[in-house]
C-alpha cells in the first residue's frame, strides 16, 4: 500500500503533464478587462430579471431584494477590478466607457434596490434603463475583446 | 417493510448527499456558462459514486470496520494521519457550506440575514445530532429533499426547445462567449468533485454499520446505490438545465444562490420557489449532518473510540465531542463574514483533490479477502474502478493548478 517507486514516477508524470497542458492553455485565457465589463453586464441582467420576478409576483419578496442586493455587490466588486486593470493601449477607451457605464449600472441598482426595499413598484422606465445599460456593457466587452484580438 | 425502510437511507444519500449546496450552485453555475456542454461530467461523477459507495459499503457491511480503521491499518498511523488531516479539512470546509447554505436558503425564503442565524442553525444541528434518531433524520431530511424535484417541474414548465438543449450535450466550449478551454476544465473537475464528495462515502459506509448490515443487506447498498445516486444526479442535471434555459441566453452567470432560483421563479411562481427553497433547506440540512457525523465517523474510527449514533453518548463520548467540535469550528468559519458560495466553490474543487486518498485504500480492500471474504470485486468491477482511478489521480493534480490559472473560474 505504500507508494511505490513507479507509483511515485508516476505521479509526477502525471503533475508535469497536467501543469504543462494547464500552461499550454493560458493563451486562451479570457480578457480581464472584457471578463470584468461581462460581470457587470450579468449583474445588470440579473437585477432586471429581478425586477421582472417581482412585478409579476413570481417570486418571494425576499428572494428579489437578495437578488438585487447580490446584483449590487457583484458589480460594485466588478467595478472595482475593471478600474485597477493594467490595459492594453487599445483598451483605454473602451476602459473609460466601462466605468463610466459601469458607474451608472452601479448606481440604478441602488436605485432600484431602494424602491424595492421601501415596497414601492419598479417604474417601467426604470427597468428599461437597467436592460439598456446591460446591452451597452454587452458591446463594450465585445469592443474589449475586439481591441485584443 | 423494514427493508422498505432502511432503502431510504439511499434515497436520503441521493438528495441530501449527492444533492448539497456543492451540487446547486456548480451545476447552477455551469448551467448559465456552459448549457448542458458538461453534462458528461455529472454522468461521469454519478457512475464515480455509484462505484465508490458501492465497494465502501460492502467492505464495512461485509468487515463490521469504518472506512478510516481499514485506512489505519493498511496505510499504518503516519500515513493514515495525513489522509484523515486532508480528509477532515474538506469535510469541515463541507460542513461550513452546508451550513451556510442552510442560512442563505432561509434568507430567500423568510428575508433573515444568514450571519445572523449561522449560530442558531449551529447549534440545531448539533441538537438534531445529539437528540434525534438515526432513522427519523435520515427519513425526514430524505423525504424533504424530495421537494428538489421542483427543478426537474420547473425544466418541463419552461417547455424549451428539447432539439437545443440535446445538441448542447455535445462536449464542447460555447462559442462566441467569454469562455475558454481553461475555464471549461476547471469547472469540469468541479462539477466531477462535487457530484463525488467524500463524506458522502464515509457517512454512506458508516450509516450501514449505524444501520447493523451484514453481508446479507448487500443487496439493499446496490439497491440505494444504483437508485439513490442516479436520482441525484438526474437533480443535478435539471439544475443545470433550467439554468441553460433561463440564464444562459439573458448573459446571466451565477455568483448566488438567488439566482439558482430564479428559473424556478419564472416557470412555476412564487409557490415552486416556496416548495424548492424547503427542499434546498432539507437537503443541505441532511447534508450538514452527514458531514458533521462523517467528522466524528473519521475521526473516531481512525483513533479506535466507539462511534455511532446508535451508541448513547455516554457510551461513545469522544464521538459526540468530535461532532460537537466540528460543527464550532464551521460556526466559526462562517462567522468572519465569508461568502458560503465561495467556501462552496472551495470544497468542490478540494473534494477532487482529495478524492484520491480515499478512494485507493478503499478500492484496494475491496480485493482483499480478509475483509471482505468471498464478495471481492469481479473483472468488470475492477477494470471501471481502474479507470476511474486514473480519472481521479487526473482530476486530483489538475484541480489546483486549474483553480489557480481561471483565478477560479473567473
Amino acid at each position: 500500500m505504500r507508494p511505490t517507486g513507479s507509483g511515485r514516477r508516476a505521479g509526477v508524470a502525471l503533475a508535469v503533464a497536467t501543469l504543462f497542458v494547464a500552461a499550454a492553455g493560458c493563451g486562451v485565457a479570457d480578457d480581464p478587462l472584457a471578463s470584468t465589463v461581462d460581470e457587470l453586464t450579468s449583474s445588470a441582467r440579473s437585477a432586471s430579471l429581478a425586477v421582472q420576478l417581482h412585478a409579476e409576483g413570481r417570486t418571494t419578496s425576499a428572494a428579489v431584494r437578495t437578488q438585487l442586493d447580490d446584483a449590487t455587490l457583484d458589480a460594485s466588486d466588478a467595478l472595482r477590478r475593471t478600474g485597477s486593470l493594467d490595459v492594453q493601449p487599445g483598451q483605454v477607451e473602451p476602459r473609460h466607457q466601462a466605468l463610466r457605464v459601469g458607474a451608472d449600472t452601479l448606481d440604478l441598482l441602488h436605485h432600484v434596490s431602494d424602491l424595492v426595499r421601501a415596497g414601492r413598484d419598479v417604474p417601467r422606465r426604470t427597468a428599461a434603463r437597467l436592460d439598456d445599460v446591460a446591452n451597452r456593457l454587452a458591446l463594450l466587452s465585445a469592443d474589449a475583446r475586439g481591441a485584443t484580438s | 417493510m423494514n427493508r422498505l425502510f432502511a432503502a431510504t437511507l439511499g434515497i436520503l444519500t441521493a438528495i441530501g448527499g449527492f444533492v448539497d449546496i456543492g451540487d446547486l450552485v456548480t451545476n447552477a453555475v455551469v448551467g448559465s456558462r456552459f448549457g448542458l456542454s458538461l453534462a458528461w461530467v455529472v454522468v461521469v461523477g454519478v457512475v464515480g459514486i455509484v462505484l465508490f459507495a458501492h465497494m465502501s459499503g460492502k467492505v464495512t457491511a461485509i468487515s463490521g470496520r469504518g472506512t478510516f480503521e481499514i485506512i489505519r491499518e493498511r496505510l499504518g498511523p503516519r500515513a493514515a494521519l495525513v489522509n484523515l488531516g486532508g480528509s477532515m479539512a474538506l469535510t469541515l470546509l463541507t460542513l461550513a457550506a452546508e451550513i451556510g447554505g442552510i442560512a442563505l436558503a432561509l434568507q430567500l425564503l423568510a428575508g433573515v440575514a444568514p450571519l445572523t442565524i449561522v449560530l442558531p442553525l449551529a447549534f440545531a444541528v448539533w441538537w438534531i445530532v445529539w437528540r434525534v434518531r438515526f432513522s427519523w433524520m435520515e427519513n425526514a431530511a430524505g423525504l424533504l429533499g424530495l421537494l428538489l424535484v421542483g427543478f426537474v417541474v420547473a425544466l418541463v414548465a419552461l417547455d424549451p426547445d428539447w432539439t437545443a438543449l440535446g445538441r448542447q450535450l455535445v462536449p464542447s466550449v460555447p462559442a462566441g462567449g467569454g469562455e475558454s478551454g481553461l475555464t471549461y476544465a476547471y469547472y469540469a473537475v468541479a462539477l466531477f468533485g462535487a457530484a463525488m464528495t467524500p463524506y458522502e462515502v464515509f457517512f454512506f459506509s458508516s450509516g450501514a454499520a449505524e444501520e447493523g448490515w451484514t453481508s446479507r443487506d448487500l443487496w439493499m447498498s446496490r439497491l440505494n446505490v444504483l437508485v439513490g445516486f442516479p436520482l441525484g444526479g438526474v437533480l443535478s442535471l435539471a439544475i443545470a438545465g433550467c439554468a441553460a434555459v433561463v440564464l444562459l441566453p439573458a448573459g446571466i452567470a451565477v455568483t448566488s444562490l438567488s439566482q439558482v432560483l430564479a428559473p424556478v421563479a419564472v416557470a412555476l411562481g412564487v409557490v415552486g420557489v416556496v416548495v424548492v427553497l424547503v427542499g434546498v433547506v432539507a437537503a443541505t440540512t441532511g447534508a450538514a449532518l452527514e458531514t458533521a457525523l462523517a467528522c466524528g465517523y473519521s475521526i473516531a474510527q481512525y483513533a479506535g473510540w466507539p462511534w455511532g449514533k446508535r451508541l448513547r453518548p455516554v457510551q461513545a463520548p469522544q464521538f459526540h465531542v468530535v461532532v460537537a467540535g466540528a460543527v464550532a469550528l464551521a460556526c466559526v468559519v462562517l462567522a468572519t463574514g465569508v461568502d458560503p458560495i465561495m467556501v462552496t466553490e472551495f470544497s468542490v474543487v478540494f473534494s477532487a483533490v482529495a478524492l484520491p486518498l480515499t478512494y485507493f485504500p478503499v478500492l484496494v480492500v475491496a480485493n482483499d479477502p480478509d475483509y471482505v471474504g468471498e464478495h471481492v470485486n469481479g473483472r468488470v468491477v475492477n477494470a471501471v474502478a481502474l479507470v476511474y482511478l486514473v480519472i481521479i489521480g487526473v482530476a486530483a493534480v489538475a484541480a489546483v493548478p486549474l483553480m489557480v490559472l481561471t483565478r477560479m473560474g473567473a
